[in-house]
């Protein structure tokens, strides 16, 4: 009943004019005009919008490995780290991180070859593995420091310290979003925040509306992911309440001769009705069949990655997913124990995930990005209290080279790119920064990284700051 | 204005000048980049052009142009308009049905300027303005993101939230409002002065982790951005690229920031009534909560200057003697002493050992030899007899086991036992001033202690403190303090980081204003303590054409709904001219020369026709309305969203000042958003999606979005369902209106009119109210139609 027609919307061209003028200004003009005349207010900031070029990625699906895995456990083999176990590195190849590592510390886990492409891929992640020749493994990943903060916001923000909007922020800000019942950008993250917390996915000087939407996968109804969207009254109350608050506003707007803002809000009323209904539905995996369930496994990791593929399925433009609450990744004890928990809590599901987005035919414009915000250290980290138990047998947090892959959207596939030393301390070959992983996402999406910007403060910011090189390489 | 979108196409609207960028200028040519831009130069006092049948020299301004462009002034707003428009501009609050009909009865002339006194008069007034100070000053009640359970709290940055209302409510002039909040603690003659609460303008930002460097250069922003729309904290890293701002610029400010700290106690604002319970009750637990934090650091330094904590350490660095680093500290973990003094200990005696030193000959002769040679080497030592101090001597001739534990007890139990001497104020001589010595490794006083935790020990610290901020915050009994800064008494010119990279410092500066700003020949450095207080002044000076501009068209676009000139924090080259520069001079020269006088400001503005013009969408001529031949109509904010529902539902309590108190928590509280917790960390939702000021950094003005979570919240927000409720409520046991006695369909859809919208509905709104409200209406209809008036465009717009 509450149809978005095109006679209730009287979208005036200059309208848009007045919202450049308010400090943001949307892209193409010509094809936003386009996407007025299907439906959607001008004064909507989410409207969808086209990039810089033609874009080989729509989407974004962002796993994030918060607490940093170890490269050389996972996507990044070093046998000869192994035949060095035990023992000192050579001299000045062991390097500063934030904590006194010791003798380098081989891999407790087996590497095997998978695919076509015949990629290695540690024991930890079988699941994942059989979708190897879909990967793009960069193995020459390096950050600034060894630190999680500064970390987890160059990775998210592409700056370690300043109030800089994050990368979903950016993106959405860039695309809007293709369904207007549902956030833009959508963080997942179960029982709680991560380090740094809402940080992660802020809009900082953008409008707050390209700010991630955090949700808690762990707990509550469908209904209770975001808030407001559980309707306080019946169906039936509701609609005739909503007949009667658009008759009082069709008067009032009547009676001013109209005006877009009046319209915008109006129309945002509709959009809000159907977003009740649609969003519910969006993050209720109930719906799914026991069979796709299983398929994902049962814990929260399952539920948030069958949650991910509902939202990109419905337009959703930028999904995050974080592995857990505070640092889950982060094993500077007992890393055989714990990496292997890690790794089983979420393989199956990222597994199905990509299996879904292939047969569905959205991995080819879905870019699906894993990774931490830094790897770990082949040297084993030395006890101290208060940072780690003790035990010997964990790594420290590492910079200055680490692993990443990402999947679809355009980028080739069983592919691996760059290299770490032989021990798998530092990006050797090929080194790739946080920027450049930032200009090439952008790349992809279909923006010239340098021309996404915003004028704030006297400047025109961007996401790569004054840095990042796209890589090409890594382009199918 | 973003820049995706080509360049060509947004030029033909803002004229962006798109300059080339050079990094290897030199200063002069910089400067000069500046030279011709309109807001470097001097405030012209402009006579307005000739426009007739307008008195006020606003309305020349505006028609001269508008005449120009062939478009006409919108004709004055119904009273009823124009009295919810400034009731709502001056107080952020609805004005009530019956105010509203009081102001259409008086038909005096001047009816209107005294409406206008009047809201200027109100207490609610500096509620309204205070709280768009609180985004130029990017206002929060909590530091931002902090590890380790430390506290995030500002327990007392509502002082300075209170201080900016007052400052507004008592017409302090605006030159005096800027100066306090840069140097209060330069000015006031008391050591618990109410102003010193200014401070907090520059102290309630973000704290970055405790990076000091970052926190300065939040204060540079907030202070260049927010008084004068310059955009000094482009030049960190280079030379402004755009602005002639050079990079030494850059870093003379932040010698001034530099150069002063907050006190570790925050100064007490006036006195405490030391008789209230409440203050005796927080006294009593706030001493407990100290003690405990004492009593923490006091056992962890007792320890370490025992015999046994001696015993540990020295036995440690003789055990390790032979280890790395690493592998030193991590036999001091094995053995849960505190790595950093176990490092402290094994550098101290490798020291001595080298210099010589008395105290340690021993301990060097003794420490390579195997223990069966232990006799003889004691009578050699003793035989030569050096100077050694007499514990060494007696425990010379006394060696019995053959032992190094043994020479370890000798150290331990003398250094004991002279530290204990140090602490009873024992006169310092022998061994009682050798570990009273700065480099002695326990040396130091008890708060030293802290330095050396390692990390669990620092997290109970932390955690322990955190219980004590909260308590100092929370309880009611809590004097208020003031976020007040003091200058060092070391005074530091600061160097030029390379690259904005504080470890790469280069050539030193002095403290001193910008270049651009000053008048060449006058430019001196600061003299006085850090050089706030001359900040200020330069800041505030003649020659300086940028701070009153900047803060006229504040004024300004609170008033319009966007300023003269549409980038309120930059008035450099990239940002845009202004709309009407005479006027935008006229009212700045002004309001400088009649005394920084803020309310008569706004007095001047709400007098024009422009101002009281009919809002109305912007002609097709001129879409933006920048030449104003309409009135914009504006949207409610979120705070007076929020304050206005309550209002109409009678539940706002109007109390002021005080604790800040938690919006998004049930129950709701019921007073002004002013004075809602801003937690900066993690701001709740419900202001995001209402375009809160961002409080990480200073925001020039606030976006404005549709976005359907508004609705959301129209619709199903527990907050607003209660002002509903409650609306309802009082529908429901009306007792028929002063037209009616008894309760009707018509009385009750009156009633909620009148209450909510402040009018009677219309013919055809009465007929949709009753139809639905029905011949009986229940509770839930009533509020149903409540909440509809509520969330309408009519409340959330202004006319």
């Amino acid at each position: 009943m509450f149809s978005t027609t095109e006679e209730n919307l009287p979208f005036a061209r200059r309208d848009f004019l007045a919202r450049c003028g308010m400090g943001f200004a949307l892209p193409a003009l010509g094809a936003l005009c386009a996407e007025n005349a299907v439906g959607l207010p001008a004064t909507n900031p989410m409207m969808a919008r086209g990039p810089h070029f033609a874009p080989k990625a729509k989407r974004v699906i962002h796993l994030f490995m918060n607490g940093g895995p170890a490269h050389m456990d996972t996507f990044d083999p070093k046998p000869e780290l192994s035949r060095w176990s035990g023992k000192a590195l050579p001299e000045g190849r062991r390097l500063g991180t934030e904590r006194k590592t010791g003798a380098a510390f081989g891999s407790p886990f087996s590497f095997r070859r998978y695919g076509q492409s015949g990629l290695p891929v540690s024991e930890i992640f079988p699941h994942v593995a059989r979708h190897v020749d879909d990967l793009c493994v960069v193995r020459s990943m390096h950050a600034d420091v060894p630190n999680h903060e500064p970390s987890l916001m160059l990775m998210n923000c592409g700056d370690g310290r300043l109030v800089r909007p994050s990368m979903g922020s950016w993106v959405t800000y860039g695309l809007g979003s293709e369904n207007q019942n549902l956030p833009g950008f959508v963080v997942l993250c179960p029982e709680g925040y991560p380090i740094t917390e809402t940080q992660n996915w802020r809009s900082a000087f953008l409008p707050g509306i390209y700010q991630g939407t955090y949700v808690n996968p762990s707990k509550g109804g469908p209904s209770e992911v975001l808030p407001n969207l559980k309707p306080a009254r019946s169906d039936d109350r509701q609609a005739k309440q909503l007949d009667l608050l658009r008759s009082l506003n069709r008067e009032h707007f009547e009676e001013r001769g109209g005006d877009p803002r009046l319209e915008a809000r109006i129309q945002s009323f509709e959009l809000a009705y159907r977003m009740q209904i649609e969003a519910s539905d969006a993050f209720d995996v109930s719906r799914e069949s026991s069979r796709v369930r299983d398929s994902y496994g049962s814990g929260v990791h399952g539920k948030q990655c069958l949650i991910a593929r509902r939202l990109v399925e419905r337009g959703v433009r930028f999904v995050q997913l974080w592995h857990g609450a505070g640092q889950p990744w982060d094993s500077h004890d007992e890393i055989e124990k714990n990496h292997r928990r890690l790794a089983k809590e979420c393989d199956q599901a990222i597994g199905a995930l990509l299996t879904d987005l292939k047969q569905s035919g959205l991995l080819e414009e879905t870019l699906v990005l894993w990774g931490g915000e830094f790897g770990r250290t082949p040297t084993v980290e030395l006890p101290k209290p208060g940072s780690n138990a003790g035990k010997i047998n964990g790594r420290d947090h590492n910079h200055h080279g680490f692993s990443i892959w990402m999947a679809g959207g355009g980028v080739k596939g069983g592919f691996a790119y760059g290299a770490t030393d032989e021990f798998g301390f530092a990006a050797v070959e090929n080194p790739v920064h946080v920027h450049d992983l930032h200009a090439t996402l952008l790349h992809l999406l279909g923006f010239d990284h340098e021309r996404l910007t915003y004028r704030y403060a006297g400047r025109d910011f961007r996401l790569t700051d004054v840095h990042g090189k796209v890589v090409t390489d890594l382009i199918a | 204005m973003t820049s995706f979108v080509s360049y060509r196409f947004l030029s033909l609207f803002v004229g962006l000048a798109i300059l080339p960028v050079s990094v290897l200028e030199s200063e002069d040519s910089l400067l000069r980049k500046g030279s011709g831009h309109w807001a470097f130069k001097p405030v012209k006092r402009s006579a307005p052009p000739r426009v007739k049948d307008t008195p006020n020299p606003i309305d020349f301004f505006i028609r001269s142009k508008l005449s120009q462009n062939g478009l006409d002034p919108a004709p004055e707003a119904s009273k009823a308009v124009l009295f919810r428009r400034l009731s709502l501009d001056l107080t952020g609050l609805p004005p009530s049905f019956e105010d509203l009909r009081e102001f259409l009865k008086d038909e005096r002339p001047e009816a209107f300027e005294r409406v206008v006194d009047r809201f200027l008069a109100s207490p609610h007034f500096g509620e309204r303005w205070g709280r768009y100070w609180l985004d130029v000053a990017r206002y929060a009640d909590t530091k931002g993101y902090l590890a380790g359970g430390s506290s995030r709290l500002y327990p007392f940055a509502y002082t300075y939230r209170d201080w900016v209302i007052r400052a507004f409510n008592e017409g302090m002039p605006y030159d005096e409002f800027v100066s306090k909040q840069l140097a209060a603690d330069l000015i006031v003659d008391s050591p618990n002065h109410p102003d010193l609460a200014a401070l907090g303008f520059l102290t309630v930002g973000p704290r970055f982790l405790n990076r000091r460097h970052l926190i300065i250069d939040d204060r540079i922003d907030v202070v260049t951005r927010g008084l004068m729309g310059f955009t000094v904290g482009c030049a960190r890293c280079h030379d402004h690229f755009f602005d002639p701002i050079p990079q030494e610029d850059y870093y003379s400010l932040y010698g001034i920031f530099n150069s002063a700290r907050q006190p570790k106690e925050l100064p007490l604002l006036g006195q405490p009534d030391l008789a209230s319970k409440n203050y005796r009750e927080f006294e009593k637990k706030r001493k407990g909560l100290e003690a405990v934090v004492k009593k923490h650091l006091k056992s962890n330094w007792d320890a370490v200057r025992s015999v046994d904590g001696l015993t540990a350490y020295l036995q440690l660095v003789y055990d390790g003697r032979e280890l790395s680093e690493d592998r030193f500290e991590a036999l001091a973990v094995k053995r849960k002493l505190f790595p950093k003094l176990a490092r402290r200990w094994r550098a101290f005696i490798k020291v001595k050992a080298k210099q010589n030193d008395r105290v340690f000959a021993v301990w060097r002769a003794f420490e390579k030899l195997n223990p069966d040679k232990y006799p003889n080497a004691a009578k050699s030592l003793l035989k030569h007899a050096p100077p050694f101090p007499s514990f060494l001597l007696r425990a010379l001739r006394g060696l019995n086991e053959n032992d190094f534990k043994e020479v370890i007890g000798w150290y331990a139990s003398e250094f004991a036992s002279s530290l204990k001497n140090a602490n009873s104020g024992a006169q310092s001589k022998g061994m009682t001033s050798f570990v009273k010595s700065s480099g002695f490794p326990v040396g130091f006083p008890v708060e030293g202690i802290e330095e050396f935790f390692d990390t669990k020990a620092r997290n109970h610290t932390n955690s322990l403190r955190s219980k004590l901020s909260k308590h100092k915050s929370e309880h009611p009994g809590s004097p208020p303090r003031a976020m007040a800064l003091v200058d060092d008494s070391l005074l530091r010119n600061p160097r030029i980081f390379d690259r904005g990279n504080p470890n790469a410092p280069g050539r030193e500066v002095s403290r001193r204003f910008l270049a651009a700003l000053s008048h060449r020949a006058e430019r001196k450095p600061y003299e006085h303590g850090s050089g706030r207080l001359e900040l200020a002044k330069s800041i505030l000076h003649p020659a300086n054409p940028l701070t009153g501009r900047v803060f006229v068209n504040r004024v300004w676009m609170h008033l319009f709904g966007s300023g003269l000139v549409r980038t309120p924090s930059d008035f450099g080259l990239q940002g845009e001219n202004p709309t009407h520069p005479l006027l935008l001079d006229h009212l700045t020269y002004r309001f400088i020369n009649e005394g920084w006088d803020v309310k008569h400001l706004i007095r001047i503005i709400t007098s024009s026709a422009a101002y009281r013009q009919k809002s109305a969408t912007a002609p097709i001529q001129d879409p933006e309305n920048r030449l104003l031949s309409v009135m914009n109509r504006k949207r409610l904010d979120f705070e007076a969203m929020r304050d206005s529902m309550l209002a109409v539902s009678g539940e706002l309590d109007l109390a002021m000042g005080g604790r800040p108190v938690d919006l998004a928590k049930k129950p709701f509280p019921v007073r002004r958003a002013v004075y809602g917790f801003i937690e900066r960390q993690n701001l709740p939702a419900v202001f995001r999606t209402f375009d809160f000021a961002n409080p990480n950094i200073h925001a020039p003005h606030r976006f404005e979005t549709t976005v359907p979570q508004q609705a959301l919240f129209a619709l199903n927000d527990p907050f607003v369902l209660a002002r509903a409720e409650k609306l309802a409520r009082e529908a429901e046991s009306s007792k028929g209106t002063d037209l009616l006695s008894e309760k009707t369909p018509e009385s009750v859809s009156r009633l909620l009119f009148r209450r909510i919208l402040h009018r009677d509905p219309s013919a055809k709104e009465f007929a949709s109210a009753k139809a639905f409200v029905g011949s009986t209406p229940s509770r839930a209809k009533l509020a149903d139609l409540a909440q509809s008036l509520l969330v309408s465009n009519e409340f959330f717009f202004v006319d």
